[in-house]
């Protein structure tokens, strides 16, 4: 997928909230500034969460409350409860899976109520989760960014977009067009130093 | 009232005993077990290093604390000439003349502010002594009662002969409202102090906390860590004006920060350079000092533009009477420099106060500050009910 904007990335987010249960795992990767922490706070708009997100470098854990207010019920998937906390984890300053573990991971992880989110996952490969659904982000240009989406990510998004409703489907249509013309400038121009943006 | 506080809420581990007597501050000892020099290595601070450091290191930090506090008790006992009543335990420690206990229970790092908090239960169910918990960004918010001179300009004149003990008035020092600016790795943070203890938080970051935008652009940089200092030292050298970064939400209605789109910034035009440079086929190496200094400093001109204007204008709005800077990032020389020239022509009639040094980084020395406050209101927490909340918020 591409995403032109910063509010783009947040539509994405918010399509994504409505696929996600309690207990799952997103694993996020991608070099500073390509809108990781940007996805998450519109993951957590998109959830009802009312805080403000901020990145967790320093803090390196921060769990939200997912108020009651949850998002709409069509749609959903039969596996796992309603997303109860949102735990964002960033592992930027992290060295290697031992020290992610000694933040406290396992118990945010192993919680069928939470949603965590995980920031430079690469950095803790070996201790991911097998369900986590991995996302990669990556600079094209300027404000232009790819999000490549893991297998059964994408295949639960393209099924999200179906049931959308006629509104969203269309702005579905719309941001998809726009994708592609984006897709056509930026592989123009950056061919051959970037892969192909599409889905792994 | 001499306060034993204690301070795990991120990355130190701290602990600090600091006499409050009638508005007056004397800070006995302040022992922060500054672990930076193991985080160099990596890039970056490393918690798993830092986490089972805190449950190693807590112990020896609090018993050097006691051991300090308790020489510069004698020492303040001598100076005051043993006045009646003034009875010394034949201690080492300085246990039996402490009246409380001051701890962080937040924000911050869950795993290692319970190190802090279960330590400060124990001790004060063992030694009976009351505690007063205490929020971190409190006690940001009050470091610069501690400060040898409030004001950074002024020579030091009435310098202590113990560089530990410093006395300071504060009975008639903030004057209310007041506007504080915390400004650190894991906060920035806009408030607004109606009273001691009465705050509203009037904005804060919507992304990257200031001090992280300076170790992030310090990393892209390739100057290690902390980013903080290096960038401060190497500004001075550079053209602040070399390059125009975004100032981020400057002219928004509300006290909101935003230093993502900063450090962004400063990422796409080392990706610029770095290109022009390759099809130059120049080194990438030669003249890199030059340009180097000229992205701290205009990177810097861009953090301090942004944090000046905001607390001005809300000091403006809210007629605030004493200006508060607090945080990691109240370090830097030019966010010192150019808020206080701001204050002194914008607001001529408000007071500037900023903490030492010493007290800029996370301290317990602050905490214990936080906690006199406290405890002047009667606000202790029974050791039962004390509990680490690392989403506390003011």
């Amino acid at each position: 997928m591409i995403s032109s904007t910063k509010n783009k990335t947040k539509q994405i987010a918010a399509k994504l909230a409505r696929i996600l249960r309690g207990g799952d795992v997103l694993a996020l990767v991608g070099p500073l500034g390509a809108g990781k922490t940007t996805f998450v706070q519109g993951l957590a708009r998109a959830l009802g969460i009312k805080q403000k997100i901020t990145s967790p470098t320093f803090i390196l854990l921060q769990s939200y409350k997912v108020p009651l207010v949850s998002p709409p019920k069509k749609g959903e998937t039969k596996r796992g409860c309603r997303v109860k906390i949102l735990t964002h984890i960033d592992c930027y300053r992290l060295n290697g899976p031992q020290e992610v573990i000694n933040i406290g991971i396992h118990d945010h992880l192993n919680d069928q109520h939470t949603l965590t989110i995980i920031e430079w996952a690469d950095r803790a490969k070996s201790i991911m989760p097998r369900h986590a659904y991995w996302m990669r982000f990556a600079h094209v240009k300027r404000n232009t960014r790819i999000i490549t989406l893991d297998k059964r990510l994408a295949s639960a998004y393209a099924k999200v977009r179906t049931k959308a409703d006629p509104a969203s489907h269309r702005e579905i249509a719309r941001l998809s067009r726009l994708a592609e013309a984006t897709a056509k400038r930026a592989g123009g121009q950056a061919a051959g130093r970037n892969p192909a943006p599409a889905g792994k | 009232m001499r306060i034993l506080a204690i301070e795990t809420s991120c990355d130190e581990t701290s602990a600090a005993v600091v006499e409050y007597h009638r508005g007056r501050f004397r800070v006995f000892s302040n022992v922060v077990s500054s672990q930076i020099d193991i985080h160099k290595k990596f890039g970056g601070v490393v918690p798993e290093v830092a986490a089972r450091k805190q449950a190693e290191l807590i112990i020896p930090v609090i018993e050097e604390a006691l051991r300090q506090g308790k020489k510069e008790l004698e020492i303040k006992n001598k100076e005051r000439g043993a006045k009646k009543g003034a009875v010394i335990h034949n201690s080492k420690f300085i246990i039996p003349h402490l009246d409380a206990l001051a701890v962080t229970v937040g924000p911050g790092l869950m795993i290692a502010l319970s190190v802090g908090v279960e330590t400060a239960r124990t001790l004060a169910a063992v030694w009976k002594k009351p505690i007063i918990a205490v929020n971190h960004l409190e006690g940001h918010l009050y470091s610069a009662l501690l400060s040898k001179q409030n004001n950074f300009q002024f020579p030091i004149s009435n310098f202590q002969t113990n560089s530990k003990s410093q006395i300071r008035n504060t009975k008639y020092l903030i004057h209310f409202p007041a506007i504080a600016l915390i400004a650190s790795g894991g906060h920035t943070e806009l408030i607004l102090v109606n009273d001691y203890l009465s705050y509203r938080l009037l904005g804060r970051t919507r992304d990257d906390a200031a001090g992280e935008a300076y170790d992030k652009v310090a990393k892209l940089l390739g100057l290690g860590y902390p980013g903080g200092p290096v960038i401060d030292r190497l500004a001075q050298r550079g053209d602040p004006a070399a390059f125009n970064f975004p100032r981020g939400m400057i002219g928004s209605n509300d006290y909101d920060f935003s230093f993502a789109g900063l450090k962004t910034a400063v990422l796409y035009k080392l990706q610029e350079i770095n290109k022009t440079k390759k099809q130059k086929n120049k080194d990438l190496t030669t003249n890199n000092c030059k340009l180097t200094t000229n992205i701290c400093a205009s990177f810097q001109a861009a953090v301090a533009d942004v944090l000046v204007a905001k607390t001005i204008h809300a000091a403006q709005r809210y007629n605030a009477k004493t200006i508060l800077l607090g945080g990691g990032v109240a370090a830097n020389s030019q966010l010192r420099r150019q808020l206080q020239a701001s204050v002194a022509s914008l607001i001529p009639n408000s007071k500037f106060l900023i903490p030492d040094l010493t007290y800029t980084t996370d301290n317990a020395a602050m905490i214990a500050a936080a906690g006199a406050l406290h405890a002047a209101q009667k606000d202790f927490t029974p050791w039962q009910k004390l509990k680490a909340d690392p989403n506390l918020t003011l």
